[in-house]
């Protein structure tokens, strides 16, 4: 039983280095970025939604 | 083990646990990730929770308090979703270097027992549901013995799904999920036309505690539902394939689908109220009141399917969180302790009898670990951090601190807790104890305490322990 935890163990930390040799490489390629249109959307939703809340909290919005 | 074991072994690890997930092994396309996290998030619970707001709000009111806390508060929590897609790790592993390698494993498996909590009473309600529907059916069941005998039922086919990890997540989710999307919202049709919409609108809230305060402990609600998603919101966008998809296929899931089934919740007690004088939340009563036996199995379905899901996807997900802490646990083994742990408080029905504080009180923990995530990836780490550290790999030990412990971290998050706690809002006793609860909610203040504490930490000599990970930046 001991031993086998030390191999699940030693198993893991071993794929962990060779996927972290793989990302290393020049040739990796990384998963697409989020581009501007994102960042634009979630800014404009968190004013849209801060918006509605104040309104009602104010009691603009009964 | 034999060789083939070993491949199996490293296959599963790298879905059901913590080895980075490469590019080319990513699963989950858009649609794969917001169908099986919108099967998560579709509970029952969504109807009790939009069920207590509908009695303290007006009609306009109660649909911006639960919408625009979640929309804000997810799109926040899941920024931290970019760089999971990306490093293909989950948040857990990036808070390693935040909490520290300890103090990861502690809060891991607390929060992880807290989030179980969630699933007790998802299995709880499944039993409750189903008595009621055999009842209205004519067949009478004892409580006492089928209420938790369901709920186990509902535990044990969750455990199936969640032991076939991802990939029947993944099937499962695109054909239940989508078959309920349909029904909720043809279950909001029906309502109002059931219940005249402008009766519905004229319901006059519970005008007891003020306007405000009705509003803020209403969106106290909100913003604790949200940030019950958070510490599980950013393991399963490692299996997308970018980040755009991994980001909107979360967030809209958390923020659009699991808002709308509340909001669902509150317009059917406010048509039951119309109705009987009652604010139900219960979905099953409620649609057979109004509709009838068609309506009753409608919810039948709805319940059950619903309920079965979100086992499987919640037994995944906080099992691959307990995985984070404690990696060389083996991930069938933690869904059958979960099966067994869920079970067991399903069948005593302690965490029913204690809802409200123990929920809470997680939201609470969760707050400062979504304020200091946030600031540490955007402000104080710059989006950019040690692979290797955070995977202990010999020679980096950048995130290893004071035996494995961040203190700056880890007292960021102990001094929001209390602070909050003692002088703005106690989850125990639902005590208001400032005007700052009015303005920011009490699990609010927890998340903007702790993520302003981090960054005045990290502008003070102690950003060189934070940030030792500065020249050990070699995958970015």
């Amino acid at each position: 039983m001991e031993k086998e935890k030390v191999d699940i163990g030693s198993l893991i930390d071993q794929e962990t280095e060779r996927r972290l040799q793989i990302m290393e490489e020049s040739s990796y390629e990384w998963p697409q970025k989020a581009g501007k249109g994102d960042v634009i959307a979630i800014v404009a939703a968190v004013a849209v939604c801060l918006l509605l809340i104040i309104g009602c909290m104010t009691g603009v919005i009964a | 083990m034999s060789n083939l074991n070993h491949a199996d072994y490293i296959t599963q690890e790298t879905v059901t646990g913590v080895v980075p997930m490469l590019n080319r092994d990513r699963q989950y396309n858009f649609w794969d990730l917001f169908l099986s996290t919108s099967g998560f998030a579709i509970a029952t619970w969504c109807y009790t929770q939009g069920a207590v707001i509908a009695e303290m709000l007006s009609f306009r009111q109660m649909l911006i308090n639960i919408f625009c806390f979640n929309i804000l508060w997810i799109l926040i929590e899941c920024i931290p979703v970019f760089f999971g897609v990306r490093y293909g790790i989950d948040l857990w592993v990036w808070l390693r270097s935040v909490l520290g390698i300890k103090g990861v494993a502690i809060f891991a498996t607390v929060i992880s027992l807290a989030n179980f909590g969630w699933y007790v009473v998802n299995a709880e309600l499944f039993g409750s549901s189903m008595i009621n529907l055999f009842g209205y059916f004519g067949v009478e069941l004892s409580g006492a013995f089928w209420k938790p005998a369901f709920g186990v039922a509902c535990v044990i086919i969750g455990t199936l799904i969640a032991l076939g990890g991802p990939t029947v997540i993944k099937w499962t989710s695109r054909i239940l999920v989508s078959a309920l999307l349909v029904v909720g919202v043809i279950v909001v049709i029906l309502c109002v036309t059931a219940v005249p919409l402008t009766d519905i609108i004229a319901v006059k809230p519970n005008a007891e505690g003020g306007k405000l305060t009705n509003f803020m402990v209403s969106a106290e609600a909100n913003v604790a539902f949200a940030f019950s998603w958070s510490t599980q919101a950013i393991v399963m966008p490692r299996l997308c394939r970018t980040e755009r998809k991994g980001y909107w296929g979360t967030t809209l899931a958390y923020g659009i689908v699991a808002p709308f089934f509340v909001a669902a919740g509150g317009i059917m007690a406010l048509a039951m109220f119309v109705k009987t004088g009652v604010y139900e939340s219960d979905p099953t009563v409620m649609l057979a009141t109004l509709g009838g036996p068609v309506f009753a199995l409608l919810s039948l379905l709805m319940v059950a399917f619903a309920n079965i899901g979100t086992q499987g996807f919640g037994s995944y997900v906080n099992c691959m969180i307990v995985k984070s802490g404690l990696p060389k646990i083996s991930y069938r083994v933690l869904v059958l302790i979960a099966m067994v742990y869920v079970s067991l408080l399903t069948m005593t029905g302690w965490v029913t009898a204690n809802f409200q504080a123990f929920i809470s009180l997680a939201a609470f923990i969760q707050g400062p670990i979504i304020g200091m995530t946030v600031v540490d990836y955007l402000i104080v780490k710059k989006r950019k951090l040690s692979l290797k550290s955070v995977y202990y790999m010999k020679g980096h030990d950048a995130y290893k601190f004071t035996n494995g412990f961040n203190l700056v971290g880890l007292g960021c998050l102990v001094i929001s807790f209390v602070v909050s706690i003692l002088f703005v809002y106690n989850p125990l006793t639902g005590a208001i104890k400032s005007g700052v609860f009015l303005i920011l909610t009490g699990s609010g203040t927890t998340a903007v305490l702790g993520g302003l504490l981090y960054w005045i930490a990290s502008l003070t000599p102690l950003r060189k322990y934070m940030l030792r990970d500065r020249d050990d930046l070699e995958i970015i």
